[in-house]
């Protein structure tokens, strides 16, 4: 075997793949049946202008796509989509859910760089539509079978209430648990898939895009010119929170493109961090880590060496013994690099795992030397990916080793320099690529 | 920055606050007494209004957005919501009161707050300022209130045309007023000359221009929501306060970015002992340059910051080329030139920034005046802030010791860049080097 095929985690992706289109081909065909259900059951219509500008908002906004640092990628359709289930029930919900859905396929098809991952195409789209629809479609029914149309809050104020959050609840489950297992599917079963549940996500519908639903539903009920009022203001929200996220991946940019000038300047290093990032973020999800630390873990593996800025060549391409005060250098760099990292607050988490990768598990590591579990997580599963990568290339001083050698090594310094659940995830996460499957 | 040694209060300055307390202390007392001897109907839903949007016009101060680093910083609040809804539901009397007693009491809970955490920082005049937002903001709400009330002339918000053009006068005049009295404020109190208005205006709104504008259909909201449904006004918060968080992620990322790069560029210093602290000096050299050149203080802080990120491109250069002492050969030369070429690239990965972190214009400070330079820019071509900081890089190089040669004192290093001038360097800039040592600002 190659050394890059050794290397990376064995994927089973063709077994994977199939039982993927398969939950999703379920997925979609329930969607279907309760669509057509929900088509020729009796329903009085709410079709009236408010649904027109709700259907255009579903549309349009799903051209407006954001990606927040901590919570994905999202537009506003979702909080259309609400206002409409609210007002005109559950034949006009699925009417929404399809328009943004086609709206947003078509954004998809536009955007040459779609990411891969999601297998991509009209299966994927069919897939999304058909989530959306069962979430909101269930909510929907909940709310119409419940009390009917008509004003919210008017003649059964605490009906009302109770079946709001009723159905907000039904939202929040079928979102939370298709999307996690689906989610689980796509990264190869690793880990637990209840750590796949997105809970940003979820913040994010709670706090800002169902109460903007109901909030553009009782604008419609006060006066349906009333709603336009409201998207001054969102327009501008958008707007401003585009920039930061422009500014965010540029500066990101840049610290990235830092951290690999400074791993140019050892030859040998080139593409360890993206090697390491990888392979430390697959032992993360089979360590059931949850997604959003899994995340973190990924970004700090690849800034681990950034604060090697700090050092001269006299130093870092040193192949012999290093002097007292060089040691004392070389023992500053984790914390450098955190520094860097800790000034962007969003990369805290970052900067933490940075500055302790170089702690040993029986806590004779540096710069603080923590033990044991006192050293984060993260920063003891970056410690092993990154001996194991280092152990598997070649240096100036020595040939490099097969990762069987790699592996033993790292096993014997289980305990004392290693966390022997890291090293064992890795065990796992190397060779044995489509054990679940057997087992599932 | 550093806390201002106490500044004096120019006789401007004076008059200018006499004109606002008075203005505004009279239109207060005049609203004060109209709610109070009943030239306002009193209603249960005046009430009603009153202390619900005074609450949320109090809450709302205190979630402010500073705009700028500037010690008399000017923020961005959020209690123009509810004002607007005042003036939409009962005219201006009571928008003026409640800007009035809200803005007092805020500016009195930050004194107070001041005082105990850090007295030693507060200054009388610091505080005439501050307060003066106060009368400021009654003017603002009555003004505009007032301007509401004569053209909507009676008719229920947005019910029609004439309410419509009523609610975009008011806001007009919001805005004039608004923006118009903070920017002489800020202009007076920094000491700056009246013709500079504009310019602190426009630094204000750089970044907010659309924000402000939208605070008056939430206002329009707020208020309609206020007399129909309830309920659904407590769901406002949510788009405010989202138009409020964008905001301050938006001007808070910025910052953390610029000191991101800064912390990069001190902690590659360390790398080489010979050159620590050469960016700062640089920094400082190129500040006094332009502070000779007449620079104003966004060119200031624009120059500080090119000259502290100046030599970034160096991260991946190895030493014994940055060490080596004597001539580069041609390979050498080759890879010494690429850091430059990466300052550059690093300026295009960062064009939101490239106000605050001006990488080209570092990028280009080996640029020779008469055009013999890496790129072939000569004189005018070069941007201003390479050519002062060619300068101030130039210098230090001469006066800091290298592992092959001793530093050169002042007089001597100073000589040579008088013979620079004009090939190698701006004669202008060198001048206002010249002048700067002189003054002992070197």
């Amino acid at each position: 075997m190659s050394q890059a095929a050794t290397f990376s985690p064995v994927r089973a992706a063709a077994d994977f793949s199939a039982v993927l289109s398969r939950f999703r081909w379920g997925v979609t065909a329930s969607a279907l049946a309760f669509a057509v259900a929900t088509l020729f059951s009796a329903q009085p219509s709410g079709w009236d202008l408010g649904l027109l500008l709700c259907s255009v908002m579903a549309v349009l906004s799903e051209r407006w796509l954001l990606t927040l640092p901590s919570y994905g990628p999202f537009t506003l359709s979702e909080a259309a989509v609400l206002a409409t289930m609210l007002r005109s029930g559950p034949a006009a919900t699925l009417l929404v859910v399809v328009l943004s859905g086609l709206s947003r396929f078509l954004r998809e098809s536009r955007e040459a760089r779609r990411p891969q991952a999601n297998g991509g195409g009209a299966e994927f789209m069919a897939y999304s539509v058909s989530q959306n629809w069962l979430a909101y479609g269930s909510a929907s029914w909940l709310w119409f079978a419940g009390r009917g149309l008509g004003p919210m809050f008017a003649a059964t104020p605490v009906l009302d209430g109770a079946l709001m959050l009723l159905s907000v609840g039904v939202i929040f489950c079928v979102q939370a648990y298709l999307v996690a297992l689906h989610h689980w599917l796509d990264q190869q079963c690793l880990g637990a898939w209840s750590t796949r549940i997105n809970w940003p996500r979820l913040r994010l519908l709670g706090q800002a895009l169902l109460p903007l639903g109901v909030l553009l539903a009782a604008c419609l009920q006060v006066r349906t010119g009333a709603a336009l009022l409201l998207l001054g203001p969102l327009w501008v929200t958008y707007s401003s929170l585009r920039h930061y996220t422009l500014t965010l991946r540029e500066a990101q940019q840049v610290v990235n493109s830092l951290a690999r000038a400074v791993e140019r300047r050892e030859p040998h290093t080139v593409g360890h961090a993206a090697r390491v990032s990888q392979l430390a973020s697959d032992m993360g999800r089979h360590m059931r880590m949850p997604e959003s630390e899994v995340r973190t873990l990924a970004s700090a593996a690849n800034l681990h060496e950034l604060g090697k800025i700090s050092l001269g060549d006299g130093i870092l391409c040193k192949s012999g013994r290093l002097a007292a005060a060089e040691w004392e250098r070389v023992r500053r760099y984790p914390a450098v690099g955190a520094e860097v990292a800790a000034q962007l607050s969003l990369s805290r988490r970052e900067a933490v795992i940075i500055r302790h990768h170089q702690e040993r598990f029986d806590g004779q590591g540096y710069p603080q030397q923590l033990q044991g579990d006192h050293i984060p997580l993260g920063a003891r599963v970056l410690a092993v990916a990154k001996a194991f990568d280092a152990m598997i290339s070649r240096r100036s001083y020595r040939p490099a080793l097969s990762w069987q050698q790699a592996l033993r090594e790292l096993r014997s310094c289980a305990g004392s320099q290693f966390d022997p659940r890291a090293v064992a995830a890795l065990e796992e996460v190397l060779g044995l690529g489509n054990r679940h499957l057997r087992a599932a | 920055m550093s806390a201002p040694a106490s500044p004096r209060v120019s006789a401007r300055e004076w008059s200018w606050y006499v004109l606002i307390f008075s203005s505004g202390g009279a239109l207060w007392l005049w609203a004060a007494w109209s709610l109070l001897h009943g030239t306002v109907a009193w209603s249960s839903a005046l009430a009603w209004d009153l202390a619900g949007l005074s609450a949320l016009t109090f809450a709302s101060l205190f979630r402010y957005v500073r705009l700028s680093q500037d010690t008399y910083h000017s923020v961005y609040t959020l209690d123009d919501v509810p004002l607007y809804a005042l003036i939409f539901l009962q005219g201006w009397h009571s928008a003026a009161w409640t800007a009035g007693l809200c803005r007092g009491v805020f500016e009195l809970v930050r004194l107070s707050r001041a005082l105990y955490r850090h007295p030693e920082r507060v200054h009388w005049s610091h505080v005439i300022y501050h307060f003066s937002d106060v009368p400021m903001s009654v003017n603002v709400a009555a003004a505009a209130g007032a301007t509401y009330m004569a053209v909507a002339g009676g008719e229920a918000l947005l019910g029609g045309v004439r309410s419509g053009l009523a609610v975009a006068a008011a806001s007009l005049v919001w805005f004039v007023l608004a923006f118009g009295q903070n920017a002489i404020a800020l202009t007076l109190r920094r000491g700056l000359g009246l013709a500079r208005v504009g310019r602190v205006i426009r630094g204000n709104l750089r970044h907010i221009r659309l924000q402000v504008l939208m605070l008056v259909p939430l206002g329009a909201l707020l208020a309609m929501f206020m007399q129909e449904l309830p309920w659904a006004a407590l769901l406002l918060l949510v788009p405010i306060s989202l138009l409020h968080n964008a905001l301050e992620a938006q001007h808070k990322l910025r910052s953390e970015s610029v000191n991101t790069i800064e912390a990069v560029a001190r902690y590659l210093e360390e790398r080489d002992p010979y050159t620590q602290g050469h960016s700062t000096r640089v920094a400082g050299y190129g500040v006094a340059i332009a502070q000779q050149l007449g620079m104003d203080e966004d060119g200031l802080e624009q120059v500080r910051r090119a000259g502290l990120i100046h030599d970034i491109g160096k991260v991946d250069i190895p030493d014994a080329i940055l060490r080596k002492p004597g001539q580069l050969n041609a390979v050498e030369r080759q890879i010494m030139d690429t850091h430059t070429d990466r300052a550059v690239e690093l300026g295009r990965l960062l064009v939101s920034l490239g106000r605050e972190l001006p990488f080209e214009q570092a990028a280009y400070h080996h640029e020779n005046y008469d055009g013999s330079g890496q790129y072939g820019m000569a004189g005018e071509q070069i941007p201003l802030i390479s050519r002062i900081l060619a300068v101030a890089d130039t210098y230090d190089a001469m006066t800091s010791d290298r592992p092959y040669r001793q530093k050169l004192d002042q007089e001597e290093a100073l000589r040579r860049l008088r013979q620079a001038a004009g090939t190698q360097l701006d004669a202008r800039c060198v001048e206002a080097f010249g002048r700067a040592v002189e003054e002992g600002a070197i």
